[in-house]
């Protein structure tokens, strides 16, 4: 008590200090980091109105569904009403209204995803599932297009799930060969669930097996009597199709277990991140021609394979015994990554503006059989990159003809981005094959340079 | 930070000077140092056939092909007639010249500082 009376200052700043501290005991402290708590990008959930003996107030509805970035359902549905466009309702062309009508009603849908269908068929990316939007009657008209268009747009860039949406599914066995080829887990229709049966791991009440091919049928307007919406959520390896009502009580469900690997056609790294390479300052020395019928500036389209001397440092003959080698990613920065993620240093701070890297891989399939090459490439500030001695991809740095003392635009680390080289496929080789790429800074005095690349390919 | 703002102001300060003789055209340039190289962008829609980059009228780069965008031409390039270089010591810029003899049409192009 002597201390308080003699204190006074001092005890009233430690009573205040030690009221601070106990609100950590009955607060609730944020014990999970931003980065901990950021969503999982391969989940994805979505909702289905489907068509129902009560008309249900869709826009109502949609504004009550937690966790679905969106909904669908057929245009019939959806009371437009003079109201603005919700831009989170995709809806399923059913002749209800003219191309024209549909297309003025939602503005925000793709165009002509195929030629002559104006909005009517389109698709939608979302997580790890593709969505594909067809028009049923044009379809049943005998139309082919759609279902080549299927097809050959899900193998392009093939997810775990991938779904047709269709307001009434056609009688021909051709839909269910083109769905079952462009490996649909599932159809929806107005009033159906179509699943794919070898994913099948649980069933709905009313569930009837082999209904259409290898696809079963769910039909949740015949089984549950009050209003309902289907809610869809997923992630990489399963698909969840639950009936619910307006209260969020789920009413039945389906559930699909897709293989691992399933929908991802085999990727086979032909150079990984990480891999060793030759490497060297960019300098005149070293020679690059310039090959006979070369468009100096870049900005006419390459018509014909260049060939290039073999003392060219590109030419997959070059002897570049004498150069460095080291382990990717290469650079020097003034940031974390130079020592958490750099593998090989560079001498960059000598100030020349460029370095040269070449590497080589085996290829053991015929390249006929190659349906897609990809590039995941990690560099700054600029990068050409030749694939035996043909420029297959660049960045950064200005099109046209470039030498050792070229500098790149400024730019900050791009981190292994990806970009499909698929119409370089036929520069690949069976056997041996060379990679070389150049890198180039900003300015001679940049803190930063960066490089580290793969190269893959998926077969046919 | 301060060496950034020198060459900041070094670039500013010798951008866009310099005269083109008549019958000649004139060449998009700019140009910079950092102390050991020239830095010359070449700004016009073609690549610079046959130029040459001449310092304080003696010394001379030349190159078959200047880029477009910019590029950093090392002192240690730069050569005088009797096969002299630049040295970095001596790297205090008095004038940039640079030539192209087919710019357009056969018309040489010219750029000065």
């Amino acid at each position: 008590m002597i201390f308080f009376k003699r204190y006074k200052m001092l005890a009233a700043v430690l009573l205040v200090f030690l009221f601070l501290a106990s609100s950590l005991l009955w607060s609730e402290v944020p014990m999970q980091t931003y980065q901990a708590a950021a969503r999982d990008e391969s989940r994805f959930a979505f909702c289905l109105f489907p068509e129902q003996a009560e008309k249900l107030e869709i826009r109502a509805w949609m504004s009550d569904v937690p966790g679905a970035d969106f909904c669908a359902g057929p245009d019939r549905l959806f009371q437009k009403g003079g109201q603005a466009p919700l831009s989170s309702f995709y809806p399923i062309y059913d002749g209800a209204s003219s191309q024209e009508e549909f297309a003025a009603s939602y503005p925000y849908l793709p165009s002509d995803a195929l030629a002559g269908y104006g909005k009517t068929v389109y698709p939608v990316e979302y997580g790890k599932a593709r969505l594909f939007f067809l028009d049923g009657a044009r379809m049943e008209a005998g139309d082919p297009a759609q279902l080549d268009w299927l097809k050959r747009a899900a193998a392009e860039n093939r997810q775990p799930h991938t779904v047709v949406l269709v307001d009434e599914v056609p009688s021909s066995d051709l839909f269910w060969q083109a769905v079952e080829e462009a490996q649909a887990s599932l159809v929806l229709t107005a009033r159906e669930v179509y699943a794919y049966e070898p994913f099948l791991a649980q069933t709905a009440a009313s569930y009837e097996g082999a209904a259409r091919g290898r696809y079963g049928r769910w039909r949740p307007t015949e089984q549950i009597s009050r209003p309902f919406l289907l809610e869809l959520e997923g992630d990489a390896s399963t698909l969840e199709v639950q009936a619910k009502d307006r209260t969020g009580a789920t009413l039945d469900q389906l559930t699909l277990a897709v293989p691992q690997g399933q929908g991802q056609a085999a990727e086979t790294v032909a150079v990984g991140i990480q891999s060793l390479w030759r490497y060297h300052l960019a300098m005149p020395e070293i020679k690059a021609a310039v090959p006979e019928g070369y468009d100096l500036t870049g900005e006419h389209p390459i018509l014909q394979p260049f060939a290039l001397p073999p003392d060219d440092w590109r030419h997959p003959l070059y002897e570049d015994g004498t150069w460095r080698v080291g382990r990717a990613p290469f650079g020097y920065r003034n940031d974390d990554l130079g020592t958490s993620w750099i593998r090989t240093d560079l001498e960059g701070r000598t100030g020349e503006a460029a370095y040269y890297f070449r590497t080589t891989f085996e290829l053991a399939d015929d390249p006929a059989v190659i349906r897609d090459l990809v590039l995941h490439v990690a560099f700054e500030d600029g990068y050409a990159a030749y694939l035996n001695g043909e420029e297959i991809a660049r960045d950064g740095i200005r099109t046209g003809w470039i030498d050792a003392y070229s500098l790149a635009e400024t730019n900050d680390l791009v981190l292994y981005q990806r970009s499909s080289i698929r119409d370089h496929i036929g520069k690949l080789v069976k056997g041996t094959n060379t990679l070389a790429v150049e890198v180039h800074r900003s300015h001679p005095k940049a803190p930063n340079l960066s490089f580290d690349l793969s190269l893959s390919y998926e077969k046919k | 930070m301060r060496v950034w703002s020198l060459l900041l102001l070094a670039t500013v300060m010798i951008t866009g000077c310099g005269r083109v003789p008549d019958g000649q055209v004139e060449l998009i340039a700019d140009i910079a140092t950092d102390g050991q190289r020239l830095i010359v962008k070449n700004g016009d829609a073609f690549v610079w056939q046959d130029a040459e980059v001449v310092i304080n009228g003696e010394y001379v780069y030349r190159a078959e092909l200047l880029p477009r965008g910019a590029s950093a031409l090392p002192f240690s390039a730069f050569i005088t007639e009797y096969g002299h270089r630049v040295l970095d010591s001596d790297a205090s810029l008095r004038s940039v010249e640079i030539r192209v003899p087919d710019a357009r049409d056969g018309v040489p192009g010219r750029y000065k500082w």
